[in-house]
């Protein structure tokens, strides 16, 4: 793309104004100068009344009549009904006419225009340039002719004449090309003008908006992940200092994550290497003290990980897959189970969804955990209502008031039930933004039992 | 008698799992990186290696990645680093199993002896776990995901995933259910289902309307894996 050049927007503007007004100017040159308009046709009276004695006098014996040049011979029933022009002219080549073809005035009929004062100059200018020689059609003196100068001039003419059969001879200038031309080459002019312009218009639209939609779109994926490929550094200088920047800040936006990552990774090792130690040095201790270091290293090493997991969650980072949600509820209650919890599953035998398997995993985790924890049991049902999954986990506790509803969806929160129980209060956080980042969510009801319901929606497939 | 290379750079973590071996009747061996743990393999090898994720040096990734490209002996990995996505990084780059720190001493006792017994008895040879397809379907052993035909992910519980691993690795032989109770199951585990509750639920899994079944069950014997899976 040559909008790689980097200009700024002001002189592609520029550009597009200075070709635009070229694009113009060499379009109505083409139109004006190089097809100029016909002047219009202009007929010599001399010629024109002999071309129509000689055609009378065929049409009176009834011969055929060869067609003129820009002009037509018809034969109708009566006098042509046109209405005269009116000018000094008429009268005297009506009687002219009556003369050369021998028939009384009354059944003649002329009607003429002048020709426009510019036209009958530059005829005339070039009658006397070529010596008179174009066009002396005739010998004869010219009969229009006033005694100052060449030949009467006639534009738009009709001539008339009664036969003998008492049908009329009419020859008549064809116009029909004169009036049009001036209509077309505007059109013409306008219209090629115009489409020449909008072409010019549209390939800078173009060539502007293309690399605005792409950075835009860049700046986008950037956005919802840092570790996209960066802004394409292109198009208008103005959009390659903005892709620069962004570029810039995704640097820093990557350094951040990785360095975050770093210090999770660091933090885990820190804190759980110490917790390892504790249970390995418990492993010869009585079973009742090896029972309570195990069950504290776990509920610190559960805060840990749920520390963890809430800051490195990026709920947009996970792939999505078409997976069968009812498999993967009941493997993990069946996991649960496995191991002691108070957990049941009901639902489909199939009910597929599109969805980050880890994070729809760590969304049942969080609820059936906070069930087991603060509810003793966890009542899981899964079920298709109008295109959504919905998941209920139920449980068997105090349940959550309802004013306390949303305050528990914020980070670092628990219900004022579970304030004596463990826990950092993220697992309800982590899974509400992990189901709206699929489209859903997590709401929380009384269940029957008063204990909390927590519905999780997920659109199925 | 089995020898267990413990690899960590914490002394007092490899000394107090050293023990724990040693009490459970392996030779227990320890190193405290990658660079030590390849010198004393070369010395007196290993039969099982644990190996800890974050070490200075050589990480614990690497490490793996680089003796299950030369078929060395199978590795659990042991880590701070405990979810989901970390768990399925390391299997991938080539170990048996995977337990987050800290763990039970005598679970990781228990998984040890599952993959030693597990590695004894299977027909596949040692790599990297791959990818195996049956039948339409293609069971990742790494991520531990199950694809239905129709390219649905088809998660599986970790009695289901144990169970179907044994019984890929297995095929076409009869495993009664004693059988498929050691292999996939350590004695820590308190999988107190019985086997045959699982194996319907993956037969169940399994089932596609007008194929034949996967699982068959031998009467009075065990189950059986009635097709041997290709390599994806």
């Amino acid at each position: 793309m040559t909008s790689g050049r980097g200009l700024p927007i002001a002189a592609h503007l520029a550009l597009l104004v200075a070709i635009a007004l070229i694009a113009a100017h060499v379009a109505i040159f083409i139109v004006v100068v190089l097809s100029p308009a016909r002047p219009a046709e202009v007929a010599r009276g001399d010629v024109v009344l002999s071309l129509f004695a000689e055609g009378y006098a065929q049409a009176a014996k009834g011969q055929d009549l060869a067609p003129p040049a820009g002009a037509t011979w018809r034969i109708r029933a009566d006098r042509p009904v046109t209405s005269p022009h009116g000018h000094s002219g008429l009268r005297f080549a009506r009687a002219m006419i009556a003369r050369s073809i021998g028939v009384e005035r009354e059944k003649v009929f002329v009607d003429f225009r002048r020709p426009p004062r510019d036209v009958i100059m530059r005829v005339r200018d070039r009658e006397r340039e070529w010596g008179g020689a174009v066009p002396p059609a005739s010998d004869q003196p010219p009969v229009f002719d006033s005694p100052r100068r060449g030949f009467v001039l006639m534009s738009a003419y009709t001539i008339a004449a009664e036969l003998p059969d008492g049908r009329w001879l009419v020859l008549r200038q064809r116009r029909d090309a004169e009036a049009w031309s001036w209509i077309a080459r505007l059109a013409l002019s306008i219209g090629g003008t115009m489409i020449l312009l909008l072409l010019v218009a549209l390939v800078f639209a173009r060539r502007l908006a293309a690399p605005i939609s792409r950075f835009a779109s860049a700046v986008e994926r950037v956005g919802l992940d840092a570790r996209e490929a960066p802004v394409p550094e292109a198009g208008p200088r103005e959009l390659r200092s903005a892709a620069r920047a962004v570029n810039a800040m995704q640097a820093r936006l990557q350094a951040l994550v990785a360095q975050r990552t770093e210090m999770l990774a660091t933090v885990a090792h820190d804190l759980r290497t110490p917790l390892m130690r504790l249970r390995l040095a418990a492993d010869g201790a009585e079973p009742a003290l090896q029972d309570k270091i195990a069950r504290e290293a776990a509920e610190i090493d559960g805060l840990v990980g749920s520390f963890i997991a809430f800051a490195r969650d990026d709920p947009t980072r996970e792939a999505r897959v078409k997976l069968d949600l009812a498999a993967l509820v009941q493997s993990i209650i069946d996991d649960r189970a496995a191991i002691g919890q108070a957990t049941t599953f009901d639902g489909p035998e199939r009910l597929v969804v599109l969805g980050q398997p880890i994070g729809l995993k760590r969304v049942i985790d969080n609820l059936v955990d906070n069930a087991v924890k603060y509810g003793v049991r966890a009542r899981v049902s899964l079920a298709l209502n109008g295109g959504n999954a919905i998941m209920s986990v139920e449980d068997d506790g105090p349940g959550i008031a309802a004013a306390e509803r949303e305050a528990v969806f914020r980070p670092f929160v628990r219900g004022t039930a579970s304030a004596l129980a463990s826990g950092a209060g993220l697992g309800l956080s982590a899974a509400r933004e992990i189901a709206r980042a699929h489209g859903g969510d997590v709401d929380i009801e009384q269940a029957e039992s008063g204990g909390a319901r927590l519905i999780v929606r997920i659109p199925a497939v | 008698m089995q020898r267990v290379l413990i690899v960590d750079d914490d002394e007092e973590i490899r000394s107090g799992l050293v023990q724990v071996f040693a009490r459970a009747g392996f030779d227990a061996d320890s190193a405290r990186d990658a660079a030590q743990m390849d010198q004393k393999l070369s010395d007196k090898g290993a039969d099982l290696i644990v190996l800890d994720l974050m070490m200075p040096g050589e990480d614990g990734l690497s490490a793996a990645r680089r003796l299950s490209a030369r078929g060395g002996p199978p590795v659990i990995m042991l880590s701070a680093l405990g979810d989901d996505a970390d768990r399925i990084v390391g299997l991938e780059v080539g170990a048996d199993d995977y337990l987050p720190k800290p763990c039970n001493p005598r679970e990781l006792v228990a998984r040890a002896r599952a993959v030693l017994r597990r590695v004894r008895d299977s027909e596949t040879p040692r790599g990297a776990p791959e990818a195996l397809r049956f039948a339409g379907f293609r069971f990742d052993l790494a991520r531990r995901e199950l694809t239905d035909p129709d390219g649905v992910l088809v998660p599986l519980s970790t009695g289901e995933f144990r169970l179907l691993r044994v019984l890929t690795e297995r095929p076409q032989r009869v495993l009664s259910r004693e059988q498929l109770l050691d292999a996939a199951f350590s004695e820590a585990d308190v999988f107190d289902r019985a086997v045959d509750v699982q194996i319907s639920r993956l037969r169940k899994k399994l089932e596609r309307p007008g194929t034949s079944e996967l699982i068959r069950t031998v009467r009075g014997e065990g189950y059986l894996f009635t097709v041997r899976p290709g390599r994806a």
